[in-house]
């Protein structure tokens, strides 16, 4: 008698690298991930499928990790997700992990805030030229990871303010370094009254982060 | 968004003539300032730069740089500025308040 014998091929199983993503605390935002991957033998994700949760919308904390788009999982490549999360203003740098096909994977996030930026008031005299120095806008300026400020704009009518011997543009961004030498001035009116030159500014830290 | 506001400090100049007495190269003066300025309640005077030939009192103290003198004392004329040998002399103050200027004061001596 002959005989029937079935050979059961052990499993490839998929081989997921680790994969970072940096997300801004005090918000909610949805961040694309490539996650590297080898060993794929064809598995098959729809766009939307569900791989990880925790806990629920609108709460601190809240993680869902979805696939970004229909795709078959073959040899190396990545494995593209969304994820979503809502960040608190303390939240510290953790891994989170799951799995997909028995396969684990492991997305270091790490978390960055706002720099924080308060009103600046100084008291100048007419008929003069004031020219800003760093300590204006770094009293002004607090980061909770202590991000240092990098630079810095000013925003409304900007008549009277000079960057670098020409008139400043609202809104241009103004690198600390220009500050340090001297290259940001007003000119105060020539005349008697007394006014108030009022606009409002905005802190960007070293990692690109812009104040509230 | 916080702001940014530069407060521009006023300016001011305003002579006083003052008359010597006894034909001699002094006298005194009891300066007064509205308390109103452009608008601008005023409330003090901060001295900060007195002739040499001035010589300041408020209520019989001296006054020196840096002192204020409240702005009640100006205009009760508690505040005496004694010239000696002037024909022309400034005295330096920030009226300081709602706004803040910068006063030139001048006494020019006639005869």
């Amino acid at each position: 008698m002959g005989i029937l014998r079935f050979r059961i091929a052990e499993k490839q199983e998929v081989v997921f690298s680790t994969a970072y993503v940096e997300f801004l605390r005090s918000s909610t935002a949805t961040k694309n991930i490539s996650i590297p991957y080898s060993n794929g033998s064809g598995q098959y994700l729809i766009s939307g499928t569900l791989l990880y949760t925790y806990l629920t919308p609108g709460n601190d904390g809240y993680i869902q990790i979805t696939s970004s788009s229909n795709q078959t999982l073959s040899g190396s490549g990545f494995l593209y997700v969304n994820m979503t999360h809502t960040v608190s203003s303390t939240q510290v740098n953790q891994n989170v992990n799951f799995t997909y096909d028995s396969s684990p994977i492991i997305i270091q996030v790490s978390y960055n805030s706002k720099p924080i930026a308060e009103d600046i008031i100084k008291d100048i005299d007419n008929r003069f030229i004031y020219t800003f120095i760093n300590v204006d806008f770094t009293d002004a300026y607090s980061d909770y990871d202590l991000d240092s400020l990098s630079e810095v704009r000013v925003l409304g009518d900007v008549t009277g303010y000079e960057l670098n011997g020409s008139p400043y543009i609202s809104g241009q961004w103004i690198p600390m370094t220009d500050i340090s030498s001297g290259n940001f001035m007003y000119y105060a009116l020539d005349q008697d009254m007394y006014y108030e030159k009022n606009n409002t500014w905005e802190a960007k830290d070293v990692n690109g982060n812009i104040s509230n | 968004m916080p702001n940014l506001k530069l407060k521009v400090t006023g300016y001011k100049r305003t002579s006083v003539d003052a008359t010597w007495e006894n034909h001699e190269l002094n006298g005194t003066l009891h300066p007064t300032l509205d308390d109103n300025i452009d608008g601008f309640s005023i409330n003090k005077i901060i001295v900060t730069s007195i002739g040499s030939e001035l010589f300041i009192e408020n209520n019989g103290i001296t006054v020196n740089n840096g002192d204020e003198i409240p702005m009640v004392d100006m205009n009760n004329g508690d505040v005496i500025i004694y010239f000696t040998h002037v024909f022309s002399s400034d005295l330096f103050f920030t009226a300081v308040g709602d706004a803040k200027y910068n006063i030139r004061l001048t006494i020019n001596s006639i005869l």
